[in-house]
């Protein structure tokens, strides 16, 4: 009896790890494909011709922000110097107990506005004020001061003023690159077939890195191990996972901090859930799930640019808060959308897409932390044969990197950061020793939030404080 | 063959394929590095003939010694990627001037070697050869190809025949609507604001009996139809507001959609205002209500009045309450409550 159950869970658990290195490997050469293609693309795809047009649609930047007095200006000052034409920064001060809403005021000359009678698309908290800026030069910032009801919420009352076309959601704290807005917007103009409901970007981190007036000088590989691996977590995830799902119209998520949606649809799936930590995975499910039930043809659109810069935790404890969010977030839009798992009626997304992310996103830590689990029990019974235990560790710790290896490998060959071999070699070493410190790390905040959710235990969004790109603040202290 | 040799054969295999990744990535950064250093070269030299053209003083003899130092650069038939670099390189520094500096350049593009490199690339199989080759031969003013690139505006590669119908359009100014507005395709969104822009930057003076010649064909498709109403947008065409507006009845979407988003940009009249009033009612998506809705609130509420109370019993609610948020916010909040009091009466209990 013993016999068979060992083999029984050996089984599973082989079957599931030569499943998950399949999927990597589709990955692999389906970002590679998709990658190759947008390449191409991209030639006869210039921003520059359609810059100065009269054409384009109108975007609105939503930056929500809480408590960011000590960055606040620097960062709408980066938000505002970006090229597009037709475009407005819509701040949301979501309740802030500092002096954000202060130093916007008197930095962009706010003065505030009479609400007057507003169309509430998406009900949201109470909207204190509008400001809007007496100085031409500021004619695109509007502010709106609202009461606190967290992100979603903040985002939700941006899209309600929101007068434009298409919608850029962000943080204020992210620094995006001069032409995302017309990059962004692209995918959604040279689609004929299908509605683009949807754009993502690639997002980098910038710790340690070299910023002037809110704009990337010069990227540098962050100096501490943590900081260090997220670089190439983050590169995994969006040019293979992103990149290859975009290529089979498979894009489940498009990144809280960077994601551009047209504003009518969101409208009509009633903007962000803010009742869920995980509200952009959520959004994108339900605009998928919406626009299924309309019978429409979508398509959700990532590429594979860096076109958004931001902060990533710098200390463990931030960063298993970040995770054990994470984890809660998949965990409530998987649960909260469970009909459409394996259900035909919503096409490859119920039968494909969302299978995957119950069985290898979600599934993975339980299963991870499961084998950890067998692994102590078979040990203290002597069923298990060291000598295979260690080779099968090695093989899988290889594989591993190579997966790692070939991610950083493609984003030296396709974009411009991160080619120096001291570079490479920080990023690599950082890529090999993730298994050992970093992973375990995330294993147990991921557990944590499972464990939080299995309990019902009440936690929110938690404390994410960054350090700030302060490069304002270090010059004022040098004068 | 044992489960532990299975085993290390797999590690070693995965091992290989490890370190052969790593070399690529070696191989990867130096080529990098010496493909960088070359481009840098080539750019200043690029910089340095152009100057030269522009305002040096130069002969014949001139260009023999650009050739000639082109070939040290290694610029020839046996290197077509740089060739490719090089001309990119002269396209890029030849979109920097206007007026007579530009023609000087264009000059300067048949003078240079290499010859009929564009053309041959239009010839090759692969798309993006023959999509690179037709946009090299626009951008560098080849008009002896100009015919030849005709053929391709209905290539089956999107990219091949967007990039023929740019450069006719360069070639032919006006008149290129002709074949424009009658393509097989649909024109997307983005080549219809590309070739609107080009139109514009090339050729800015307006050729009614060309667009009267366009509008009026029978065969004109309905993408062309979107591309005349952008057209008329970005030059400002008074006389053709009408035809704008009566596309709003279109039965086409993307016809009334874009019909609808450019009305206002354009100075309506009372007699434009009047027409928009009476197309409302067939328009069949809320979502344009409310966008037409938006664009009248621009002009006096006022003169409008009767229409936007009209609309207070629309049967979307957002088309109420658009409806509603304009008469409010012009002054006529009796209106808007002599409407609402009665239904929330009825519906707050007592």
């Amino acid at each position: 009896m013993a016999d068979i159950l060992f083999y029984i869970i050996s089984f599973f658990f082989l079957i599931y790890g030569l499943s998950l290195l399949s999927w990597y490997f589709a990955f692999i050469i389906l970002a590679k494909r998709s990658i190759k293609r947008n390449k191409r693309k991209e030639q006869f795809l210039e921003v520059e011709d359609i810059s100065s047009a009269t054409d384009i649609p109108t975007v609105s930047l939503i930056a929500p922000a809480f408590n960011e007095g000590k960055t606040i200006v620097s960062n709408v000052k980066s938000l505002l110097s970006i090229q597009y034409p037709f475009y407005e920064l819509i701040v949301v001060n979501d309740g802030s107990s500092d002096d954000s809403l202060e130093k916007l005021i008197s930095t962009f000359e706010l003065e505030s506005q009479s609400i007057q009678f507003f169309t509430e698309s998406i009900l949201t908290a109470e909207v204190r004020g509008l400001y809007k800026s007496k100085n031409p030069q500021y004619k695109q910032i509007t502010v709106i001061d609202k009461a606190n009801g967290g992100r979603a919420d903040a985002i939700n009352a941006g899209i309600n003023f929101a007068s434009s076309e298409l919608v850029l959601c962000t943080d204020a704290d992210c620094i995006i690159e001069q032409d995302a807005i017309l990059k962004m917007v692209r995918p959604f103009l040279e689609e004929t077939n299908r509605e683009v409901i949807a754009s993502g970007a690639g997002i980098g981190i910038v710790n340690d890195s070299e910023i002037k007036n809110g704009i990337l000088k010069q990227l540098k590989v962050p100096k501490s191990y943590l900081t260090r691996v997220q670089v190439v977590e983050y590169i995994r995830a969006f040019l293979l996972g992103r990149m290859a799902w975009s290529r089979v119209n498979g894009l489940m998520l498009v990144s809280g901090a960077f994601g551009m949606f047209p504003r009518n649809r969101l409208v009509e799936v009633g903007g962000y859930d803010n009742k869920t930590v995980g509200e952009d995975f959520e959004l994108c499910v339900r605009m998928r799930k919406h626009m299924e039930d309309l019978n429409l043809p979508y398509k959700l659109v990532y590429i594979p640019e860096t076109l958004c810069w931001t902060e990533s935790p710098s200390s463990w404890e931030i960063f298993a808060k970040q995770r054990d969010r994470w984890a809660r977030g998949l965990w409530e839009t998987l649960f909260n959308n469970r009909e459409i798992t394996f259900n035909s009626k919503y096409g490859k997304m119920g039968r494909i897409y969302l299978p995957f992310w119950w069985i290898y996103e979600f599934g993975a830590p339980i299963i991870e932390f499961l084998g950890l689990i067998i692994i102590i029990v078979f040990s203290i019974f002597g069923w298990i044969n060291w000598e295979i235990t260690l080779l099968l560790f090695l093989f899988a710790y290889i594989l591993g990197c190579i997966f790692s290896t070939t991610a950083i490998y493609m984003y030296t060959k396709n974009f411009p950061h991160y080619n120096k071999f001291s570079q490479v070699g920080k990023l690599l070493i950082a890529a090999y020793l993730e298994p050992f410190l970093f992973h375990p790390i995330m294993l147990f905040a991921q557990i944590k939030g499972y464990y939080k959710k299995i309990f019902k235990i009440e936690s929110g969004w938690g404390t994410m404080t960054r350090k700030g790109f302060d490069d304002d603040e270090d010059e004022e202290k040098a004068t | 063959m044992s489960i532990k040799e299975l085993l290390v054969l797999a590690i070693f295999i995965a091992l290989a394929v490890l370190v052969l990744i790593l070399l690529l990535m070696c191989f990867r950064l130096i080529s990098a590095y010496f493909k960088t250093k070359y481009h840098k070269k080539l750019k200043a030299f690029v910089a340095d003939v152009i100057s030269e053209h522009l305002y040096g003083d130069i002969d014949e003899h001139h260009f023999l010694e650009i050739q000639r130092q082109m070939k040290q650069l290694g610029v020839d038939e046996k290197h077509p990627k740089r060739v490719e670099l090089y001309v990119d390189l002269m396209i890029d520094a030849g979109g920097l001037f206007i007026g007579e500096s530009h023609e000087k350049i264009n000059l300067l593009y048949q003078k240079l070697p290499p010859y009929n490199f564009s053309y041959n690339r239009t010839k090759q199989r692969k798309w993006y050869n023959k999509a690179e080759g037709i946009r090299e031969i626009y951008e560098m003013n080849q008009k002896q190809h100009a015919k030849h690139i005709i053929k391709f505006r209905n290539h089956k590669n999107i990219y091949v025949r967007r990039e023929a119908q740019i450069g006719i359009l360069i070639f032919m100014g006006w008149s290129s609507l002709r074949f424009l507005a009658y393509l097989k395709n649909t024109i997307t969104l983005w080549q219809q604001i590309k070739i609107v822009e080009k139109l514009s930057d090339y050729y800015p003076e307006v050729e009614i009996e060309q667009l009267e010649k366009a509008i009026n064909h029978p065969e004109i498709t309905n993408s062309g139809i979107e591309l005349l109403i952008r057209i008329i947008r970005k030059f400002n065409i008074e006389e053709y507001i009408s035809f704008v507006i009566h596309q709003m009845q279109s039965e086409v979407y993307d016809v009334r959609e874009v019909a609808i988003s450019c009305l206002g940009s354009f100075d309506l009249t009372n007699e434009h205002l009047d027409q928009i009033k009476i197309n409302f009612a067939a328009i069949p998506e809320d979502f344009h209500k409310i966008l037409i809705l938006e664009i009248l609130s621009q002009y006096d509420i006022g003169s409008n009045k009767d229409f936007f109370k009209s609309q207070l019993t629309a049967r979307d609610y957002m088309v109420k309450l658009t409806a509603a948020k304009h008469l409010w916010n012009s002054g006529f909040t009796g209106e808007v409550e002599n409407h609402f009091s009665p239904i929330l009466k009825q519906n707050i209990p007592a």
